[in-house]
């Protein structure tokens, strides 16, 4: 185990100790985080990285391979446009959670803020709390898996991606569906769900309903071929 | 004249069948207040001072406020984003490698990076959009530069458009987007709700560049006062202006012709802003948005920006013929579209070399105009150097009209400088 005491130690110091540790094997714990905004960010590599306490803004973005986990709560942005490996939050997490995530797994064991999985593209964002307003906001791909319930507007302007909820649903966003979960759904939220220790039985899935997709008329040229 | 003309006519009865706001390409075509309407004066002092164009410094250092490796240019000139979607991949290229020839840089626009435009360019700046379309922190770091999206004088306000017949699957594959689709973008940044998200996002860019890059944002001339006090306070290195004649690949019509402020008086508005942040001189302004020759980007970096951009120019060097159509994936002449078939319209006569050609060919005219002013370096134009021509363009820039009357010399023309100061 490699440990880091933060306190004392500026954020770019610390991101580029994490970066010059790509390859180890041995766990790396970060104590005193203090809250600070921008940790472990743009990370490849393997590293299993432990930060004892609560994180700021942005804390695992850009990153494409490690594994974080936050023993506290994070704020705003966790895991932004994370490009594969996991970042997990034992606490809450701010808004916008996973926000543009192109793979990878985003975990938060509390509650969510708003708009979490905004314009998502691929991965999967578990919120095993509830989700704050407008959850998959202009969402192109990906899971979001809620266990608790979301508020208002629920994947507003989607796009594309699949949000499975097992909780009360406020109130879907413009262009967001409901549609039936099949038996590979059932399936993979098993999966998904034992391997983070969380249990749910019952979920209802959200989709686009793609009226977006297209304007409804076109003028001169500008109709698909 | 009447205003109900023939166009207004046609609008009407085309948004009768239509049920929508009209989407086109390419920027504002009404006659607005532009740098035609400023002039440079000979300072009679001066006279014997006169320079010569081979001796004018050009050179352009751009964000050396934070970023331990500024952006390097050998001109004053570069050429502006352009999204693969606005253009097709190969045009990209070509901007990129003609900007390179010059010795200056191009930008990625929406959608990524693509390999080979990155191949090509020397100096490439890399967009982050709130669409975040194929943003990866491994472009980021072959990035030359990083500039956030905040808005473009297009069309302030809004995210980016792409009409569906533009969406193929290379495109839709490289955003993470459906093919197909008509592509409606957000227009704001979802985890930069205000300066201070953006004072922590911007540091966390930083973060992952080590902080070598140059970091700016991208802004819409709209409250260029408030916009480049903000600019200064969350610690970008350079803002890239664009102001109402500013090009795009689709945009609503009313929008790319009524919404934004001139180029020609968002340059001043923003020193202003910069002056009142107590930030004069670090934050670099890049100026875009109807730059057509040397003499408008000369008086550009007169007003204050540091280098201008090119883009709708740099696509009439490749033959664009300003149809409009850039939104219909059907452009006459290859630039603007996706579709294999109508690639081959593109002058093969027509390559990187046109674009260096043309970028030289501003900077050479700006070495004259420099030299004409008795100066030896392009950063040493000034305000000093320039009048207006008219009371509107006095109004707006602040300019005088003539070295007797340095005010604006109306009573209406201060009540218009009044109000240009409040928008």
């Amino acid at each position: 185990m490699v440990e880091i005491d933060a306190s004392g130690m500026d954020t770019a110091d610390i991101n580029l100790k994490l970066h010059d540790l790509s390859s180890t094997q041995e766990s790396i714990i970060i104590r005193h985080p203090e809250a600070r905004h921008n940790f472990a960010v743009g990370l490849d590599g393997s590293q299993h990285i432990i930060i004892d306490g609560s994180v700021g803004y942005f804390c695992g973005g850009l990153c494409d391979g490690p594994t974080i986990e936050v023993k506290g709560n994070a704020a705003w942005g966790m895991a932004d446009n994370l490009m594969s490996g996991t970042v997990v939050v034992r606490q809450n997490a701010g808004s916008v959670a996973g926000i543009g995530m192109r793979g990878g797994t985003g975990v938060v064991y509390g509650n969510a803020g708003s708009r979490s999985g905004q314009a998502m593209k691929k991965g999967t964002l578990l919120i095993a709390g509830d989700a704050g307003f407008m959850t998959g906001y202009f969402m192109i791909g990906g899971r979001i898996v809620i266990l608790g319930g979301a508020a208002e507007g629920l994947g507003e302007c989607m796009i594309r991606g699949e949000i499975f909820v097992a909780g009360p649903i406020a109130s879907l966003g413009q262009d967001a569906i409901e549609t039936e979960i099949s038996d590979r759904d059932r399936q993979w939220l098993s999966g998904l769900l034992d391997r983070w220790q969380l249990g749910a039985t019952t979920f209802r899935k959200v989709v686009s309903a793609e009226g977006l997709h297209h304007y409804e008329t076109y003028e001169g040229k500008e109709r698909p071929k | 004249m009447s205003i109900w003309s023939k166009e207004i006519v046609r609008d009407i009865r085309t948004k009768a069948k239509l049920g929508r706001y009209r989407v086109r390409g390419y920027g504002a075509c009404r006659a607005m207040p532009h740098f035609d309407d400023i002039a440079f004066r000979i300072d009679p002092k001066r006279l014997d001072e006169i320079g010569t164009e081979p001796n004018c410094n050009l050179h352009t250092k751009i964000g050396s406020r934070f970023a331990k490796r500024p952006l390097e240019l050998d001109i004053p000139v570069m050429v502006a984003p352009m999204s693969f979607g606005a253009v097709s991949k190969k045009v990209k290229t070509i901007l990129a490698a003609g900007s390179a020839l010059a010795g200056t840089a191009s930008g990625t626009g929406e959608g990524g990076m693509l390999d080979d435009e990155r191949a090509a360019a020397d100096k490439l700046i890399y967009q982050l959009t709130p669409g975040r379309y194929g943003f990866s922190p491994h472009d980021l770091r072959r990035a030359d530069a990083v500039e956030f999206y905040m808005s473009q004088g297009a069309k302030p306000g809004m995210g980016g458009q792409l009409m569906g017949a533009k969406v193929t699957e290379e495109l839709a594959s490289m955003r993470g987007i459906p093919a197909g689709i008509d592509l409606r973008s957000p227009s704001r940044h979802g985890d930069i709700l205000g300066a201070d998200d953006l004072v922590i996002k911007v540091e966390e860019i930083r973060e992952v560049t080590n902080w070598q890059c140059p970091i700016g944002l991208k802004l819409g001339a709209g409250r260029v006062r408030e916009d480049m006090a903000i600019a200064a306070k969350v610690g970008v290195d350079f803002v890239s202006l664009d102001g109402l004649q500013g090009g795009t690949g689709a945009g609503p019509e009313i929008i790319l012709e009524n919404m934004g402020i001139p180029s020609l008086a968002a340059i001043g508005l923003a020193m202003k802003g910069l002056e009142e942040a107590g930030a004069t001189g670090e934050v670099d302004v890049i100026a875009m948005g109807g730059i057509r020759n040397g003499m408008d980007a000369a008086k550009a970096i007169a007003l204050g920006a540091k280098a201008v951009a090119i883009g709708s120019a740099a696509l009439i060097a490749l033959d664009c013929i300003s149809c409009l159509q850039c939104h219909t994936n059907r452009c006459p002449t290859g630039l603007t579209t996706q579709d294999p078939a109508q690639l081959q319209r593109l002058n093969p006569d027509c390559t990187e070399i046109s674009v260096a050609n043309l970028l030289n060919s501003l900077a050479r005219e700006m070495a004259i105009v420099t030299a004409a002013c008795g100066k030896s370096d392009v950063h040493h134009l000034s305000r000093s150097d320039l009048v207006a021509l008219n009371p509107d363009a006095a109004a707006i820039t602040g300019l005088p009209m003539t070295e007797k009357n340095k005010e604006p010399p109306t009573s209406s023309g201060k009540q218009r400088m009044a109000l240009s100061e409040t928008v």
